[in-house]
């Protein structure tokens, strides 16, 4: 009963300095996105648009207001569930977002599950026994992932198991000659499934697959290091020593006496690395031709649209605020020390 | 096998000429250097020298548990008639499960840090049990708390829901010798079980240790710095240096009239409250294992180095009762 309140208090104060952190995200993003050159009404009108209608348009967005001003207008949309207008699609941005949102977090989350069960595998394999050809391999395998970035994994996975094999589509979300089914969650996966539509399904995990691998690789040949490193450390440390003296067995002591304590800063490093997916999900969006958030996002700021700046931009944070709650979560389920720390 | 072991009679251990080497990523460390050791049933021996002269690695050896970059060159470890670097995984399983415990020399690095006591006290048990397929959650308990009374530690409930970092390190070592109990039916290594306690808890662990021995009928590997504690403890007492055993006797005859010019310093070397007040000490450092002086190892900080020992390693010679490494003796 205690415990359950420690954690619950501690889940309390981590959402509510989550909360500070991204009011001053805001602010930061606000201010950051309005000291840029080039004038973002001139800019949404085009350059043929008369003066007047630019200045009633600059008007219209408080642009010729200070800038604390502007933040407070700015503040006042956001308790009204408004993030203002954009300037490209002359639409709400949070209509915007809910556009596109959801086919980034399909890929994001997809790419996220073939990192962690990919990482883990490797790193865990890797780490049983050093020195041997599997554990090469992977240290090989690792070198390559971790020096080359994820855009061009995006390309040359699309040169071989699409141009060249073709198990996998290039592009899209899903094929032209299947009917997307309704939209309740926008992820095509499960929208799919909700209206039993198995087709649709495999279709859509089909086009997920290229484009998260290429996102995960990377992440995942870091992450595999840092466990095999942490799991061959370990394995020499007298905590694991003395399990052994006691005729334990082998696997006994490693699948769970080693590798509990190996995972702590994997942990920690997965849930930055998880949350990043999504900015280098920009990108990659590019490249599979990938109906996200990318694409909005670079127009965005191609075309100094202020309010999408700021929205993608607060997105992008509140997913790395949710990222770090959660590895918070499973840090603190997993390392009596912190909780001990927590709970003073 | 059984003319073996009839052989060996006597004899619960007996290590010989066992050489064990570390490996970094650039050297090899030859640490021990032919190390020959022999433990009747039911005798108390222990083993000196200072930091760094191969003793812990010499009781890692003896169940097998160097860390990973460790290795046994060559040597024989007969335990019980049983060939520990020659017999096949599950028979030396069975011996770490139910013949030899060993005491680690810092318990809160020597207790994982994420698991309660419980965790690991019961995992321990559970293979060291001999009616393993019968143990049930409350046989374990059972168990472990008759192991937890053994060692004086009050509210097991507690102890056992506690991780390692939530304990004091008196309860700590007592929670180890918990652990080592559950497996040393014939021999216990104790790894300077007392140097991370305060001089109080030190005399308690030291009485625990002592009646737990005598009341099991445990034959015991002590290593320690602390002299005092050799001397009340064992009955014979070699002396390691360099991973090279320099002398072995009787514990007593060695305090009284150590023959090795290493042990009389190491011997000299001890704070004393009345009298010379705090010794010399020995000049020097412990050898650089990666590249061993030759001859005898102890050579550069002994003032009674000659040519000789610079060149050969001296043999372990026989006098009397006692054996000593040093060319300032000859045989008879």
């Amino acid at each position: 009963m205690r415990i359950d309140n420690i954690i619950n208090n501690f889940i309390i104060r981590r959402i509510f300095s989550s909360i500070f952190v991204l009011f001053g995200l805001s602010i930061l993003i606000f201010v950051l996105a309005r000291l840029l050159p080039g004038d973002p009404a001139r800019l949404a009108l085009g350059p043929r648009a008369p003066e007047e209608v630019v200045e009633q348009y600059r008007k219209m967005l408080h642009l010729d207001q200070p800038i604390y001003i502007q933040y407070v207008y700015w503040l006042y949309d956001v308790f009204h569930l408004s993030l203002g207008q954009s300037l490209v699609t002359f639409r709400d941005v949070l209509v915007d977002i809910e556009d596109f949102l959801p086919a980034s977090m399909e890929l994001v989350l997809f790419s996220a599950m073939i990192l962690v069960i990919g990482a883990l595998s490797l790193g865990v394999l890797s780490g049983k026994r050093p020195g041997s050809i599997a554990d090469n391999l992977m240290r090989i395998f690792s070198y390559i992932g971790i020096s080359i970035p994820a855009f061009v994994w995006a390309i040359i996975l699309q040169l071989i198991f699409s141009y060249w094999l073709g198990i996998f589509p290039a592009i899209g979300r899903i094929s032209d000659n299947i009917t997307p089914p309704p939209k309740v969650t926008g992820f095509i996966m499960i929208d799919s499934l909700i209206s039993g539509n198995i087709y649709a399904f495999i279709d859509a995990v089909e086009h997920l697959v290229l484009p998260a691998l290429a996102l995960a690789i990377g992440p995942i040949a870091q992450e595999a290091r840092i466990l095999r490193a942490n799991l061959v450390e370990t394995i020499g440390k007298d905590y694991i020593l003395n399990l052994r003296s006691h005729g334990i067995p082998d696997n006994t002591i490693y699948f769970k006496y080693a590798l509990k304590p190996s995972m702590i800063p994997v942990v920690t490093i997965m849930g930055l690395d998880i949350a990043s997916l999504i900015a280098n999900a920009f990108l990659v969006e590019l490249i599979f031709n990938w109906p996200g958030l990318s694409r909005y996002g670079i127009n965005a700021m191609l075309r100094k649209d202020l309010n999408a700046i700021v929205g993608v931009t607060l997105v992008v944070g509140l997913i790395f605020i949710i990222a770090n709650l959660i590895v918070d979560m499973i840090i603190y389920k997993i390392d009596p020390r912190v909780r001990n720390i927590k709970s003073e | 096998m059984v003319l073996e072991m009839r052989s060996q009679e006597n004899s619960l251990l007996k290590i010989s000429d066992l050489r064990v080497d570390y490996k970094s990523y650039w050297y090899f460390y030859h640490v021990l250097n032919g190390i020959s050791l022999n433990l009747k049933q039911g005798e108390k021996v222990g083993l000196i020298g200072e930091s760094g002269s191969g003793k812990t690695t010499l009781l890692k050896s003896i169940l097998g548990i160097l860390p990973p970059q460790g290795k046994i060159v060559s040597g024989d470890i007969i335990f019980r008639g049983i060939n520990l670097t020659k017999t096949n995984n599950n028979i030396l399983k069975e011996i770490r499960r139910k013949s030899i415990g060993m005491i680690f020399q810092d318990p809160l690095s020597a207790l994982n840090p994420v698991f309660t006591i419980k965790e690991q006290l019961f995992e321990i048990l559970k293979w060291s049990s001999e009616y393993k397929k019968q143990l049930n959650e409350e046989s374990l308990k059972e168990a472990a708390y008759k192991l937890l009374t053994e060692v004086s530690l009050p509210e097991p409930d507690r102890i056992l829901e506690s991780y390692p970092f939530q304990l004091s390190g008196g309860m700590r070592q007592r929670v180890m010798i918990a652990m080592a109990l559950a497996s040393a039916r014939e021999l216990l290594l104790a790894d300077e079980p007392t140097t991370n306690l305060d001089v109080t808890i030190q005399d308690q662990i030291l009485k625990l240790i002592n009646n737990l021995i005598n009341e099991k009928k445990l034959s015991l590997i002590l290593v320690s710095h602390a002299l005092g504690m050799i001397s009340k403890m064992t009955d014979r007492t070699y002396v390691i240096y360099g991973g090279d055993i320099m002398e072995e006797a009787p514990t007593k005859k060695l305090f009284k009239e150590p023959l090795h010019p290493y042990t009389k310093l190491l011997i000299e070397s001890v704070p004393r409250l009345y009298g010379k007040g705090i010794g010399e000490g020995i000049k020097g450092n412990p050898p650089d294992y990666r590249n061993p002086p030759t001859g005898c190892r102890f050579h550069l900080r002994c003032p009674f180095a000659s040519e000789i020992c610079r060149k050969k390693k001296p043999e372990l010679i026989s006098i009397e009762n006692r054996k000593v490494s040093c060319h300032l003796y000859t045989e008879n």
